[in-house]
């Protein structure tokens, strides 16, 4: 199945041709797509959407706002910093892209744009997405056996830290699947909240969750991760 | 205008039925650095030119954006010398190329 299906992007560019020209490389792979010539309109739309990336201009012509300042209102938000933002720009020297990182863009492409490129990075995105995302429940107690929905924000050979909506109390027995516990051959491990879970923006929860039964294989698995 | 070999352009052919519309916006984008230019307005000309540096290597048309990029480099220096012989061969390309979609 393409990392592609399903996927929304609004991308937020005051240059029609730029914008066309990126509509027919992502539709031509499925994506779902939301242009924005103004980027005030583009930002109040995002408040409202969820869309899975957002693909940013950084220079404005005739706006009295240039991306930057959109990066800045995302830093300041409750929930837009969930949501990736890949940037570009036609200047691409090495301030802007340390300007562009400070705001915690990302990904910076710079222009001209390179269908094949964009392509790549956003693959890889999407995958790097895919693997983290399990879903697991607490087998302690069976009539909350409901499945969740959560990333993997970390994994050390001992430990993981998951993202979820949920929250547990320490010493919870979890139970984790997911492509990236599969990946890394873990489905034999046990899982077990170390401390009470940690709130972070409205609504989600950080768990830290001890991984019992790891083995040489497994360790070597985890090492090679890039996270 | 000079009388010039075709310049062939190979496109993707996934841009086909956007190309059309591109290289007529493009043409009619001429006249507006064109009267910029005479009114040295180098902010305003260094802003569409940078426009058309963007989009052009964007689209493939990577000559077009080597000399939009030149006048978008002048203004920002505040030099209008070299200007014009830009926008000339931005016009005479426009007038000359020949897309070939592959």
């Amino acid at each position: 199945m393409s990392v592609f299906k399903d996927k929304e992007i609004y991308i937020i560019d005051d240059d029609e041709s730029i914008l066309l020209l990126l509509t027919k490389i992502l539709e031509n792979k499925g994506v779902t797509v939301k242009t924005f010539t103004d980027p005030q309109e583009g930002l109040a739309t995002l408040t409202l959407g969820a869309p899975s990336l957002v693909m940013l201009d950084l220079d404005f012509n005739e706006s009295e706002i240039s991306g930057y300042d959109i990066l800045k209102v995302r830093m300041g938000d409750a929930i837009l910093p969930k949501i990736p933002f890949i940037v570009f720009s036609g200047h691409s020297g090495k301030k802007h892209i340390k300007q562009a990182i400070e705001l915690k863009a990302d990904d910076f492409i710079p222009k001209p744009i390179n269908a094949a490129v964009i392509q790549a990075k956003l693959k890889k995105f999407f995958q790097s997405e895919e693997i983290k995302s399990v879903t697991f429940n607490e087998n302690e107690r069976p009539s909350v056996q409901a499945n969740l929905k959560g990333e993997i924000s970390h994994i050390s050979e001992n430990c993981l830290q998951i993202t979820s909506q949920m929250k547990f109390v320490q010493g919870t027995k979890l139970d984790i699947n997911g492509p990236l516990i599969k990946n890394i051959g873990a489905e034999i491990c046990q899982f077990e909240t170390i401390n009470d879970a940690q709130a972070l923006d409205v609504g989600y929860y950080k768990n830290k969750a001890k991984i019992l039964g790891v083995n040489n294989q497994i360790a070597t698995n985890i090492r090679r991760l890039d996270f | 205008m000079e009388n010039m070999e075709k310049i062939i352009v190979e496109i993707d052919s996934m841009l086909e039925e956007l190309i059309p519309n591109y290289l007529k916006n493009r043409t009619s984008e001429i006249e507006e650095l064109k009267v910029l230019y005479g009114k040295g307005d180098l902010a305003s000309l260094g802003k569409l030119a940078h426009k058309i540096a963007g989009n052009s290597g964007s689209y493939g048309f990577h000559e077009m954006g080597q000399y939009a990029k030149e006048i978008e480099n002048k203004c920002s220096e505040g030099s209008s010398e070299g200007i014009s012989e830009s926008i000339n061969n931005i016009e005479n390309y426009l007038a000359n190329i020949e897309v070939k979609y592959i």
